[in-house]
């Protein structure tokens, strides 16, 4: 620090001259209208560089706060696309029945996800005190994620699709025929799974989509699972397969959403009635 | 004290014949000759250099006002006497700077005071001419006004000299 006063006192007469020249450049400016308007034809592209480069700067500072209104928003439509759906609806818009929609979303953020397990699982950033419960379904911007299996205060965990073995049963139907079945995860691989349960008469094809069944109270109807892979083999056919890739990325899992099924412990009560 | 009073009485002469005279000299459009410079040339070796700088600039600025030019003459002499130490020490011996030498025909002789001259009117010419067309898009026409306008303020003070600073001796 000394030696840089130094440097800047041995070249005191520098920074005079320049303060000099800079204030004679100012009166020559001020002074004749071409001098203005050529400055002004400089530095307009100059300051616009500039501003945009500041404005650019400053979207990328704001863009986790922007990122979390596109969240609310994205909750937002979804929230109006299943009203329909649950309404029958696939156009208008009911304001009466709104009411009527039995499932409510709560967003969350991942915080931990395992991938190369048998029994893959996530952690959420929520917890009871926010509102989650066990039994909540989860689900991210492709489709479905998981299910919550253990809430604590401020934190939840739960199994995400990647699941061997009975640890996640959903129920999923190919949205084409509507035909049903049971989505399987046999550990292979990271991006695929299989629907089993398949008739043999069904057909599929690729890219079908095949989304929840919606005849648990976890999910509602029609939720993107994942998409057709391939034709069922013969072998396929016969065992009722079809093998599908997940419609959610989960390498790329950021933001998720909660479900919380309003009936739900009205449905526990009715098709459980001996449970206290 | 009466050193002061000579030089200030000079600034004042060349200042004037500046305004009224020197400027009225134009052989055309963007040729701009001067004389003032030759005030600096002659100021002692030994004159501080930020002194030498401020004044420059003050006069500069004062011969703006008067010719309404803004602050071309204030910047363009700023450059100059920012500059003439460095030359100075180029052009002159150590005994030379020691005995705070003014710098003229006399004392210089003619060859050494109009080829420093030269180079001290190029930098002063050169941010004058920059500074009028403000502009790079035409180097040529710069370049022309820069070493003609350097040429001919040469030749002026070479005159200003020879008519008037020889008798004297």
């Amino acid at each position: 620090m000394k030696n840089l006063f130094l440097i800047l006192r041995k070249l005191r007469l520098l920074w005079v001259f320049l303060l000099f020249h800079g204030i004679s450049l100012v009166f020559i400016v001020r002074q004749f209208k071409y001098h203005q308007s050529v400055l002004f034809e400089t530095s307009a592209p100059l300051t616009r560089e500039w501003w945009t480069r500041v404005k650019e700067a400053e979207h990328f500072l704001f863009l986790t706060s922007e990122n979390e209104l596109l969240h609310k928003e994205v909750n937002r439509l979804r929230m109006q696309v299943m009203q329909q759906q649950v309404n029958g609806e696939s156009l208008c818009w009911n304001s009466d029945t709104a009411l009527l929609v039995p499932y409510s979303w709560l967003p969350a953020r991942l915080i931990h996800l395992t991938l190369n397990q048998s029994q893959n699982r996530f952690t959420l950033n929520r917890g009871s005190l926010q509102g989650l419960k066990a039994d909540m379904g989860v689900i991210g911007p492709g489709g479905v994620v998981g299910v919550i299996t253990q809430v604590g205060p401020h934190l939840a965990t739960g199994l995400t699709l990647m699941n061997e073995g009975q640890g996640l049963l959903l129920s999923v139907r190919l949205k084409s025929s509507g035909e049903l079945g049971n989505l399987v995860w046999d550990g292979k691989s990271a991006c695929c799974a299989r629907i089993e349960g398949l008739a043999t008469h069904v057909k599929v094809n690729p890219s079908d989509t095949v989304e929840t069944s919606g005849l648990s109270s976890i999910f509602p109807r029609g939720i993107a699972v994942g998409y057709i892979l391939e034709k069922r083999s013969d072998q396929d056919v016969e065992a009722g397969y079809a093998t599908l890739r997940f419609a959610t990325r989960f390498s790329a899992l950021d933001h998720v959403m909660v479900l919380d099924y309003t009936y739900q412990a009205e449905q526990d009560t009715l098709e459980n009635p001996e449970l206290p | 004290m009466i050193a002061f009073l000579n030089y200030f009485v000079r600034g004042l002469l060349f200042l004037v014949l500046e305004w009224l005279v020197v400027s009225k000299l134009e052989p055309g459009p963007g040729w701009s000759p001067v004389l003032y410079p030759m005030f600096f040339f002659a100021l002692p070796v030994q004159f501080s250099a930020s002194a030498r700088m401020m004044l420059g600039f003050a006069f500069g600025l004062l011969l703006d006002l008067g010719l309404g030019t803004g602050g071309l003459h204030a910047a363009s002499t700023t450059a100059m006497t920012f500059v003439q130490p460095f030359i100075l020490r180029y052009f002159l011996s150590v005994d030379e700077r020691e005995t705070n030498l003014k710098p003229g025909p006399k004392s210089l002789g003619w060859l050494r005071y109009l080829w420093m001259a030269f180079w001290l009117l190029l930098v002063h010419q050169f941010f004058y001419q920059l500074y009028s067309l403000f502009s790079l898009g035409a180097p040529v026409l710069l370049l022309m006004r820069w070493i003609g306008n350097t040429f001919m303020s040469l030749a002026l003070i070479g005159l200003v000299q020879g008519l008037f600073f020889k008798k004297k001796k």
